[in-house]
């Protein structure tokens, strides 16, 4: 998989609320399109976007085959402490990739 | 000079019978003591400007003077430069002169404009020289906004082709394209609305992503980062690059990837509001507008562009001049080689029942754009436009739908290169 690209501010105030985006480019086969030579193409999505704060889940993600390809997440949540985010994309086969980003959160 | 300014109707044939009738009869009349012929002046020998000075010429024969104003000797055609850039033309093949122009009578001058003296009604070129005119089609083509990428400029663009204008860097272009490597990543830029040829880029994608595929770098990766949110025939080009190159052509609109904060010439980086794209090749089509020379002499509106009335493409600025071509705001009709050749067409034949008091027939525009989503897949968008609520808008349209047979899409490339051939041959002879 490729690696993911993950933007939250660098810094923010105790109680702000953080956005989060993060973008893995993925073609998302969704094994229901017939290849050039008529046969089935194999499915292949990313089926789960799991991210947490410090070890601590924040959101878990479940996907269909319907998602389009290159999966784009945008959240928001309530930063009350500094800390690492991390977001892991786990595909069909159970390969695995992630992405983190620290933010600072001043009182 | 007597105009006909009653509304009229013809036939194409109609038109060019009469437009034969009074070509005889001004040679007729020449014998006696007669004024010299009124003087065209066309400024630009692109598609639009060398097809409405031959149609011209071929209508107005020694009833009017033509004359094309062209700075380059030589000119490479933008359209099917993409072919090029994916090695499948040479820049020979998209080369072509101006001989047969100076052989059907029209006085070809090699020099750059610098100016439009609009109450002299006259070009000044850079020698000095003035050209006076009593109707002028200017079709001057883009500039291109280096600027408004905040990093890009002239000299960032032999890092960073554009190759939005042929030439020198399409041949930039496609030596970086033969030099990456097998897992190269190239990052492309996409302007906003409106630009020159709206399907160009995508179709750029898929050509070089098909070179890199056929040269053994599949494993290479092509990102566009586009400043729209959608793009002329999406959904055909999407599934094309899937099906040709799987997984190397990546598109991610600004909602995705941000927008475009700047780029980096020294780093090969564009950075957007989500990350610092790089690659080992970027390619960046800047925004564009009216080429200069049109806006300095107060044609252009504050977007840059150049506003025309749709019945004849006449500037609503100036009622001598005539804005043909991808510096004017032709209503619904894309920038592209065929709508300016169409442009250009209505133009002269206006011009000249402006100069003669020929027939003035109901203006019929036509575009086609045909893009190579692989050197045998084509596909086509194209339509019949004519003037609508005082604007130019689409009569009837068509374009190519996902999932044709193999057979129709070779057909549509057999029809792009006829075509190539057609339109060169109209503006060169």
């Amino acid at each position: 998989m490729e690696r993911p690209r993950l933007r939250l501010p660098e810094r923010v105030r105790a109680g702000d609320v953080v956005p989060v985006r993060a973008l893995l480019m993925h073609p998302m086969e969704s094994g229901l399109r017939l290849g050039p030579d008529g046969g089935r193409v194999p499915r292949r999505i990313v089926y789960r976007i799991a991210c947490s704060f410090e070890g601590e889940p924040l959101l878990v993600m479940d996907l269909e085959p319907g998602i389009a390809a290159n999966p784009y997440v945008e959240f928001a949540f309530l930063a009350r402490r500094s800390g690492t985010l991390t977001v892991v994309y786990t595909e069909d086969g159970g390969a695995e990739t992630a992405v983190e980003a620290f933010i600072e959160v001043e009182a | 000079m007597t105009a006909t300014r009653q509304p009229f109707t013809a036939t194409r044939r109609r038109v060019l019978g009469l437009a034969m009738l009074a070509t005889g009869v001004m040679a007729v009349s020449a014998r006696g003591a007669t004024p010299a012929p009124p003087r065209i002046v066309v400024l630009g020998g692109g598609a639009g400007g060398a097809v409405a000075a031959r149609t011209a010429k071929r209508l107005g024969g020694e009833a009017v003077s033509v004359t094309l104003v062209e700075a380059a000797p030589s000119y490479v055609t933008c359209f099917f430069s993409n072919w090029v850039i994916a090695g499948l033309r040479a820049m020979e093949d998209i080369t072509h002169g101006y001989a047969g122009l100076a052989a059907d009578g029209i006085a070809v001058v090699h020099g750059r404009a610098e100016a439009i003296d609009r109450d002299a009604r006259a070009i000044r070129l850079a020698t000095g020289e003035t050209i006076p005119y009593d109707r002028l089609i200017l079709a001057p083509g883009i500039a291109l906004r280096h600027e408004a990428v905040p990093g890009y400029s002239e000299a960032a663009a032999l890092t960073m082709p554009h190759a939005w204008k042929a030439g020198p860097q399409t041949t930039l272009l496609r030596s970086r394209l033969e030099a990456l490597g097998p897992t190269a990543s190239i990052v492309m830029l996409v302007p906003p609305n409106p630009y020159r040829c709206p399907p160009g880029p995508y179709e750029r994608a898929a050509l070089m992503a098909h070179r890199l595929k056929a040269t053994g770098r599949a494993g290479a990766r092509l990102t566009i980062l586009d400043a729209k949110e959608t793009f002329s025939k999406q959904a055909l080009f999407q599934e094309g690059w899937e099906r040709h190159t799987p997984g190397m052509v990546q598109w991610l609109p600004p909602s995705v990837h941000g927008g475009i904060l700047s780029v980096d010439p020294a780093t090969n980086s564009v950075e957007t509001g989500l990350d610092v794209f790089s690659g080992d090749l970027i390619t960046v089509i800047p925004p564009q507008q009216a080429a200069p020379i049109a806006v300095d002499a107060g044609l252009a509106d504050p977007d840059g562009w150049c506003p025309v009335v749709p019945a004849a493409m006449r500037s609503p600025m100036d009622s001598f001049v005539h804005v043909i071509g991808d510096a004017a705001k032709a209503g619904e009709m894309p920038k592209s080689a065929f709508a300016a050749a169409s442009q250009g067409r209505v133009a002269a034949v206006a011009v000249l029942a402006d100069l003669l008091g020929w027939p003035r027939p109901e203006p019929r525009y036509f575009n086609t754009c045909w893009s190579l989503i692989a050197p045998d897949d084509g596909v086509k968008v194209g339509a019949l436009y004519g003037e609508k609520a005082g604007g130019i808008a689409t009569v009837k349209g068509f374009v190519s739908q996902p999932g044709e047979p193999a057979a129709e899409r070779r057909r549509a490339v057999d029809e792009a290169e006829n075509w190539y051939a057609a339109i060169t041959a109209e503006m060169f002879g």
